[in-house]
């Protein structure tokens, strides 16, 4: 599923990293009308502090650093020069911004950045997820093996078992296979949850 | 710059008019220690017509200043020359908005001053099952975004949406399917003939359904203006249309308008809020090279914030941030003899906001609707 466009950026905080010139003069004032609140000294950033903005401006003309990966970082290009553009690619910024800066441009370069950075972050937890099943499923495997032999069960059956206790106890089953490896002698919270289990079920 | 020929040539024409007339009354005015010298590019419509004819027009020594443009396309297409030449082009349209050149002036309405108070309107009055018409291109578009957003946030709900090609006229198999959707509302950005065969068609299909159109199937718009209610004929009456300006707003200034109107364009029907932006444009220009003492781009955008100017729809100034008119928005009803019956008019000027950056994102406040109540 991919997250919901955003088209009002009402007080995202930008960080603009660009020396005091009419291109940045035009983006501050054109960002404050799209009611973002705009800070941000000289292109070192030396004061620059992680987590407290939005959205950054950097200058691919120089040597520019992701200041905080979790945030969009838009790419002010003026020589097309494929050193100055590779440097833009390797950051990864989510988009850019072409010197000199007019009022045209820059909401769509905002939109763009906040949404294909949006998208970028949902496509990384899918691949963190994605990443801790395929890690996990030697555990599991082993896990449902073992239940198979204590409980004398199909593999099925014991796979729904472990569903249930994981989703019971709201860890992944991968997190819950670990568990009744560790426990090794007796997968007591297993058994625990299938008497539970038996209990409520109605006769 | 107006198209007198080509597909929009009626409402070129107007607005032509009604910059006309606010030049001349500049040139009557003691008021002004300056004459405005007049030159006029037809652009018949075409979008390399306006290139060419801002360039001619820019070519002319002293000549900084240019009022015209209706679509946004042939907008979009002439900013770089301004940009390059470093002129103002005053644009007197309304238009769906996101955008804010350094060289332009809006004197036309943006999206939080026709489509959102439509918007508005139509759900304090129950509305909330939509149908979207409109012409294919850029305005119909972003204005169903918009309409569609606010009432997602309202419990309403968008039964359909058709786009048809500009000129298009063959309008019966649309009309059939809205007839069998039955929604609360229509809601058109159709433009120029495609318009007004649609409320023609639909009219002739709601009567042979033994349906009262006006009232059980409303044609809403943000554009429908008075030189076109004699277009569409006798189904002109009972559409809703939201707008800064009516012929029929009573004010002073709306009254000297009129009268001016009709003496220095006798037979050339009614005012309309096209010739009335561009009208503001011209006297807005005027005040300003007054104030800034110079005709040269920078002095006059820097004066803009000093000025104000009392229109014929209510006094109106302009927002320096981002060079957009405050303004004055109402909600019409069109009537058998070509003017609105006004339903509803704003109450306060209402701020320009080009970028929706202002507009609540969470539900919508309507006068008289009940908001919830937690009841656990």
């Amino acid at each position: 599923m991919t997250p919901p466009i955003r088209s009002n950026f009402r007080g995202a905080r930008a960080w603009v990293a660009l020396p005091d010139d009419p291109n940045r003069e035009v983006l501050v004032r054109t960002l404050e009308r799209l009611g973002l609140t705009v800070c941000g000294s000289g292109p070192d950033a030396t004061d620059f502090v992680a987590g407290q903005h939005d959205v950054v401006f950097v200058d691919a003309d120089q040597d520019f650093m992701v200041l905080d990966a979790e945030v969009p970082h838009i790419a002010l290009i003026g020589i097309e020069a494929p050193s100055r553009l590779a440097r833009v690619v390797r950051h990864r910024a989510a988009s850019v911004l072409m010197k000199p800066v007019r009022a045209t441009g820059i909401f769509s370069a905002l939109f763009l950045a906040f949404n294909e950075h949006a998208i970028r972050q949902r496509e990384l937890m899918d691949r963190d997820n994605l990443l801790r099943r395929a890690e996990g499923r030697r555990v599991v495997v082993k896990a449902i093996l073992k239940i198979m032999k204590d409980d004398d069960v199909s593999d099925d059956e014991a796979f729904r078992k472990m569903r249930l206790a994981s989703m019971a106890k709201r860890i992944s089953i991968e997190e819950f296979a670990a568990e009744i490896l560790a426990a090794s002698t007796s997968p007591m919270r297993l058994a625990g949850t299938a008497a539970h289990e038996r209990k409520t079920r109605k006769p | 710059m107006f198209s007198q020929e080509g597909p929009y040539a009626a409402v070129g024409l107007t607005m032509l008019r009604g910059a006309q007339l606010a030049v001349s009354e500049i040139g009557a005015d003691p008021a002004y220690d300056f004459r405005f010298e007049v030159h006029t590019v037809d652009p018949a419509g075409r979008n390399d017509g306006y290139v060419a004819g801002a360039q001619a027009l820019l070519a002319v020594p002293g000549l900084t200043h240019v009022v015209g443009c209706y679509t946004s396309s042939s907008r979009k297409e002439v900013l770089p020359v301004f940009e390059k030449l470093d002129a103002v082009l005053w644009y007197p349209s309304h238009y769906e908005g996101f955008e804010t050149s350094e060289n332009i002036v809006y004197t036309g309405a943006a999206p939080n001053q026709h489509v959102v108070p439509l918007t508005h309107y139509i759900l304090s009055e129950g509305g909330r099952r939509a149908f979207m018409v409109g012409s294919n291109y850029i305005w119909a578009w972003e204005n169903n975004r918009i309409m569609r957003e606010i009432l997602g946030r309202n419990g309403g709900q968008v039964l359909g949406e058709r786009y048809l090609p500009v000129d298009e006229l063959d309008v019966d198999e649309l009309v059939e399917l809205i007839l069998r959707h039955r929604p609360d509302f229509i809601f058109s950005t159709l433009i120029g003939e495609s318009a007004y065969s649609f409320i023609r068609c639909l009219r002739r299909s709601c009567c042979d359904a033994g349906l009262d159109q006006p009232r059980d199937l409303p044609v809403l718009s943000c554009s429908l203006a008075e030189f076109e209610l004699p277009l569409i004929g006798d189904a002109c009456d009972g559409h809703i249309s939201s707008s800064v300006y009516f012929s029929s707003v009573e004010t002073e200034a709306n009254a000297r308008f009129l009268a001016a109107w009709a003496q220095q364009y006798p037979g050339a029907g009614p005012t309309s809020a096209d010739a009335e932006a561009s009208y503001i444009a011209v006297h807005m220009l005027a005040r300003s090279i007054q104030r800034a003492g110079s005709a040269e781009p920078d002095a006059v955008l820097g004066a803009l914030n000093a000025v104000s100017f009392d229109a014929p729809q209510g006094s109106v100034k302009i927002d320096p941030d981002n060079r957009h008119c405050f303004l004055w928005p109402r909600i019409g009803r069109s009537r058998g003899d070509g003017t609105f019956e006004i339903l509803h008019s704003s109450n306060k000027l209402v701020r320009p906001d080009p970028y929706l950056v202002w507009e609540p994102l969470a539900r919508a406040a309507l006068s008289g609707d009940k908001m919830l109540r937690v009841v656990s």
